[in-house]
């Protein structure tokens, strides 16, 4: 195999295997790639180091000693202790030279993976339908390790394999994983594909993830808060997820107790951040507040009774349809900052 | 500027110090002779080009004095008559008995039957020993004849590929030749591309000993090749295939699927199952597709 497949191939598979793009790890993955090919003064590899390809080659066939299980144990105990030393991820150089053993095994001439076992490793019974080095069937193995390193380099950069399955996928579970995987760090956007359940019509939109409620979600765009499901105000059949720019989420509780309702809320509010408030009040004078119905859009704030039911309410849509009530209870207030930016 | 000669190096390039390495199969030369000046009879397996012969002419040498009666190397070659006639020059045993004339008067020697040369030979081994080069090729009547002259107490050192593990093999005490290490395989080429008058590069020796494996008989064939212009490609038979280790590999992608179905992860349950499918594609795509390519003929 030719030093650039070594190098591309271990690169690809190490990226996919570590989920790095660390630029140490990608040179340690090219370096490890290499040091199996010290053993032949005609490689790039050993070039660099004459003498020492010399040593082996007056010794050893080509592709036997420093191409072997062996040659990637002393290496991955020789990465580890300088990794103590010089913080590193030390698996990178012992998977870039394994990779590249491995890689070897689809030549005609094989490799002496278990040296010092005779046997010579190889991937394919037939010599024939093997890759010959600087061959055409190699250049595109090239290529395939080309796309795979691409494929690898996005996934790694774009938050993991697992996030790319879930996206492709767009089950509703892989939107629950990534809310759990983000740790409440980060803004969690959803791309919606379904109907809504008032009118039938299709949908196909990009949302903001406000909360998880059971297995449904209560979520926002620029017009509104919604929540799936049937239940809520729109039938999903394909969720997306999409992590975005990083966020702090903060839940507080407020206990009101005959008190007036706003000078409290009004406390809460900071600048450059949104509130959301859950929980049930009773209020003194029900009959006073108005609510009005959108069957599009979550009922964030209804009256029930003499109480005052809230889901996920702005805290200035509180505030205004509250004003000088009186009240007794506990709301839950989710403290999201900076807003998204789709708000 | 000055150039001083004297601190000028030419660098040969650099050699292995041959005379460091030990020479081959020494030890069991060794073991052998010993064991056959006990009286043993020995069966020595090793593979063609293996140095079996070489073995076979050393323990002759150095058991001469053990047997008055002399030593013979013999090997089948398609007929049983030079066979048993080379077992009698070598051991001298005469193979000849008195012509006889109609009149019953004794006129010169005429050569004996097959079967009264196996009796002669038979009753003539005692102090003798009987090296059979090849054994593996024997047919089975003098297979049957060496086992009747082991089992009358003679002395026999056979050498074969195989161990047929019937007959006579059975009943000889056994040993394998051991492969050579890579600086004596090394050596080998080395001295026969000296031989040749051929100038290899350490970097084409090594390159060239991928082919060889731990055959001494390639060892010196690789290189006469090179001599020629000849690439014949890789001719040992040290391979183990690693593709039932990948495929292994990838159908235990499916632990996967029941790890995402055990806690629930839908994810992780179909990127399992895919990869499960998708190895058991591959599975059949490099059945297929390893297949050996027939020759016009074969």
């Amino acid at each position: 195999m030719m030093a650039i497949t070594h190098a591309v191939a271990s690169v690809a598979i190490g990226s996919l295997a570590l989920q790095t793009t660390d630029t140490t790890a990608i040179a340690l993955l090219i370096a490890g790639s290499q040091l199996p090919d010290i053993d032949n003064t005609q490689s790039t590899a050993g070039r660099m180091v004459w003498p020492l390809a010399r040593f082996i080659e007056e010794r050893w066939p080509h592709r036997s000693i420093t191409h072997s299980f062996w040659a990637t144990v002393a290496i991955a105990i020789a990465s580890f202790l300088l990794s103590e030393k010089f913080q590193f991820n030390w698996l990178a150089l012992p998977f870039g030279h394994f990779v590249a053993i491995c890689t070897d095994t689809l030549t005609p001439e094989g490799v002496q993976l278990f040296w010092p076992s005779p046997v010579w490793a190889v991937c394919g019974s037939n010599p024939n339908a093997r890759i010959r080095t600087g061959s055409k069937a190699e250049l595109m193995l090239l290529g395939f390790f080309g796309a795979l390193l691409a494929f690898s380099a996005w996934t790694v950069d774009t938050g993991g394999v697992k996030l790319w399955a879930n996206q492709l996928l767009g089950m509703r579970d892989g939107v629950m994983q990534t809310i759990s995987a983000s740790g409440g760090g980060k803004h969690i956007y959803v791309d919606i594909e379904g109907s809504w359940i008032s009118d039938r019509q299709p949908i196909k939109q990009q949302f903001w993830v406000i909360k998880q409620e059971g297995n449904e979600f209560v979520i926002a765009d620029s017009k509104g808060i919604y929540k799936t499901g049937v239940m809520g105000q729109i039938a999903t059949n394909r969720l997306v997820p999409k992590p975005g720019e990083p966020a702090q989420y903060q839940i507080i509780g407020v206990d009101f107790s005959e008190e007036e309702i706003n000078p409290k809320l009004q406390q809460l509010i900071k600048a450059n951040s949104l509130i959301f408030l859950t929980g049930i009040l009773t209020i003194d004078s029900p009959e006073e507040v108005r609510t009005g119905l959108n069957p599009k859009q979550l009922q964030t704030l209804i009256i029930v009774g003499n109480t005052v039911q809230l889901e996920s309410c702005p805290i200035q849509w509180a505030i205004e349809k509250l004003n000088y009530q009186f009240g007794t209870g506990s709301l839950k207030a989710q403290i999201i900052s900076p807003p998204p930016k789709l708000l | 500027m000055v150039l001083y000669v004297a601190n000028l190096k030419k660098r040969s390039p650099a050699q292995v110090n041959l005379s460091k390495i030990p020479p081959l199969h020494q030890q069991q030369i060794e073991l052998i002779s010993q064991a056959i000046k006990q009286g043993e009879s020995l069966l020595i397996i090793g593979e063609q080009g293996s140095g079996k012969s070489t073995v076979a002419n050393s323990v002759k040498a150095s058991c001469q004095d053990a047997f008055e009666g002399g030593i013979a190397i013999v090997s089948y070659s398609g007929s049983i008559k030079p066979f048993l006639l080379s077992i009698g020059r070598q051991l001298k045993i005469e193979l000849t008995k008195p012509k006889v004339n109609s009149k019953g008067e004794e006129v010169g020697e005429t050569p004996m039957s097959v079967d009264e040369m196996k009796e002669e030979i038979g009753s003539n081994l005692f102090n003798k020993l009987l090296i059979i080069d090849d054994a593996h090729r024997l047919p089975t009547s003098i297979k049957l004849w060496i086992e009747e002259i082991h089992k009358e107490g003679n002395q026999l050192l056979l050498f074969s590929i195989t161990d047929p593990a019937k007959g006579i093999f059975v009943r000889l005490g056994k040993m394998e030749l051991p492969q050579p290490t890579e600086l004596q395989i090394r050596d080998i080429m080395q001295r026969e591309a000296i031989t040749l008058n051929l100038c290899l590069s350490p970097s084409r020796l090594a390159a060239l000993q991928r082919r060889t494996g731990k055959n001494l008989m390639l060892a010196k064939k690789v290189i006469r090749d090179e001599s020629l212009g000849i690439s014949s490609g890789v001719e040992h038979r040290d391979y183990v295939d690693i593709s039932p280790f990948i495929m292994a590999g990838l159908a235990g992608l499916a632990v996967v699927r029941f790890i995402g179905l055990g806690l629930g992860d839908r994810t992780l349950y179909i990127v399992g199952g895919v990869a499960m499918v998708v190895s058991l594609m591959l599975k059949y795509l490099a059945r297929g597709l390893t297949r050996n390519r027939k020759r016009l003929g074969t």
